[in-house]
């Protein structure tokens, strides 16, 4: 009996340390490749000496496991295999961020996408100057297809996509910082949370019925919620440049539409132009910004309305308590100075990019830079 | 933000989550075999205890969540697996299995031991990390089909 335990036990512990072999390759593949990925590029640099700390504590952890395969109990077992499942998944979501790294390295050997590259950096560490984000925090920009924003908390890194076709079209970049407003919902996430799910929640229980108030709850806790917040953000970055250019982006035929992951544009541009209406933005700002929606809102689809449970008054509760929490935006108290280099343009010369960029935007103007 | 890099952001803090909280499992398994049942390792008391400290932040932010969750009515999934675990609906109920979890942590960090302080724990815990693995897994199979 003590010999087939023996045997049995000697088995699962070699079992245990064949799968930690198969894992040690994959940190030093990763290893290379992070190695490889090093370059000039500060960001880059930077960005890989986090996940290089990353790929050090996967390493450290596989040695404590291989030590711990030495206790041959049943319990140990289950929870050994169950940590090196969950390494397995770091390896493969830290190979999944190479693979942003490794496009941005191969771009910066072309000379303009290099420019365009360190403009944007240049651009989105000034935005992020004026949000309440820690100084350590990482932001890093890097092309792909779509825009889009991954934040990785634990090593205090955010990677901000921008779409390669935008990457040469500045005025577009006003959309980054709808991201950054994604960063700035979940360094606030709490509060942010405590204060306007029991809104949306009264909101919603004037006008759905009980059973289906989870399922939109749901809605607006996993996705609405937090795209709303981030344009607010954006456009107290951006003003009334970041509508226009969503309404381009979004080229969206029906603007009450919803979407799981999003919500409708006619939500998103009534909770920017609300935000704006209650903090007393100047009201130049907010003419515009209504004039700007519209622009495009009055030749299309008159007589879609919200749902219920997306309803205006329910956004109108999300700007509110918005506007109590982002009392004095960058846009608002910069308005002057916009302006100014507003009527400069095309002559770009020395300006700040918070203001040239969104400027360009607004004001069609697509050369200087 | 597209979904899919919303998907994978939300999987690596929870596959975080359940590192920590696995390797508090594998310390918490080793101090019960070597306090409970008598049986020999080789790691340090001491440093077994710190390995299970080092869940603390986690049930202290769950039990914020959980009394959040009672007042605005929302619980994330990790919170719904505990209620779904003890079989409350009541968050409040969760509450305090939470707090009845921390001061069974904090006895064991005194190096004081207790079975029924280990079992406590070792439901929780096993709980919080099956869910943040499992739902880890599941948004990274999502975001690769996105």
């Amino acid at each position: 009996m003590w010999l087939w335990l023996h045997v049995a036990n000697a088995m699962s512990r070699e079992m245990l340390l064949r799968i930690i072999d198969d894992l040690r390759v994959d940190v030093a593949s990763l290893e290379g490749l992070f190695r490889a990925a090093r370059s000039s590029d500060p960001k880059v640099t930077a960005l890989v000496d986090r996940f290089e700390r990353g790929l050090s504590k996967v390493k450290q952890g596989l040695e404590a496991l291989a030590k711990q395969c030495r206790y041959a109990y049943r319990e140990l077992y289950t929870w050994l295999l169950f940590m090196l499942q969950r390494y397995r998944q770091t390896i493969y979501l830290l190979h999944t961020v190479y693979g942003l790294i490794s496009l941005r390295g191969i771009l910066r050997e072309n000379r303009n996408a290099q420019r365009s590259l360190s403009l944007a950096d240049e651009y989105v560490d000034s935005l992020i100057g004026e949000l309440d984000v820690p100084a350590d925090f990482l932001i890093f920009v890097t092309p792909e297809s779509e825009y889009a924003s991954l934040p990785i908390p634990n090593v205090k890194v955010f990677i901000i996509i921008l779409p390669l076709t935008n990457l040469a079209k500045p005025w577009k970049w006003v959309l980054l910082s709808h991201e950054l407003g994604h960063l700035y919902y979940q360094l606030h996430r709490d509060e942010i949370l405590t204060t306007a799910l029991p809104a949306i929640e009264e909101e919603l229980r004037d006008s759905i019925r009980d059973k289906e108030i989870r399922i939109y709850m749901d809605l607006w806790c996993k996705y609405w919620l937090q795209e709303i917040v981030s344009d607010i953000v954006a456009v107290g970055l951006c003003g009334p440049a970041y509508l226009k250019m969503l309404v381009m982006e979004a080229t969206e035929p029906k603007p009450a539409r919803v979407y799981a992951s999003h919500p409708p544009l006619d939500a998103r541009a009534r909770a920017q132009i609300k935000y704006l209406q209650l903090i007393g933005a100047p009201e130049e700002l907010t003419r515009t910004i209504e004039r700007v929606w519209k622009e495009y809102r009055e030749k299309i689809d008159k007589m879609a309305l919200l749902p219920d449970y997306l309803s205006e008054s329910i956004v109108e509760r999300v700007s509110n308590i918005m506007a109590d929490i982002l009392q004095d935006p960058f846009i608002v108290t910069s308005w002057r100075d916009f302006k100014r280099v507003l009527g400069k343009l095309p002559d770009t010369k020395g300006e700040d990019l918070k203001l040239l960029i969104p400027a360009m935007a607004l004001k069609d103007i697509y050369r200087g830079l | 933000m597209a979904t899919r890099w919303m998907l994978i952001s939300e999987a690596w803090s929870l596959n975080e989550l359940a590192l920590k909280v696995g390797d508090a499992l594998i310390a918490l398994t080793l101090l019960k075999l070597s306090k409970l049942q008598g049986l020999a390792v080789e790691e340090s008391e001491e440093e077994l205890r710190r390995r299970v400290l080092a869940v603390r932040p986690v049930l202290h932010s769950l039990l914020r969540e959980a009394k959040a969750a009672a007042g605005y009515g929302y619980s994330s999934p990790l919170l719904k697996a505990l209620q779904r675990e003890y079989g409350y609906a009541d968050p409040n109920r969760v509450s305090e299995r939470l707090r009845r979890a921390l001061e069974a942590l904090e006895r064991v960090g005194k190096g004081e031991y207790r079975k029924e302080d280990f079992e406590e724990l070792e439901r929780i815990l096993e709980c919080v990390a099956y869910e943040a693995s499992q739902r880890s897994q599941e948004l990274v199979a999502m975001a690769s089909r996105s």
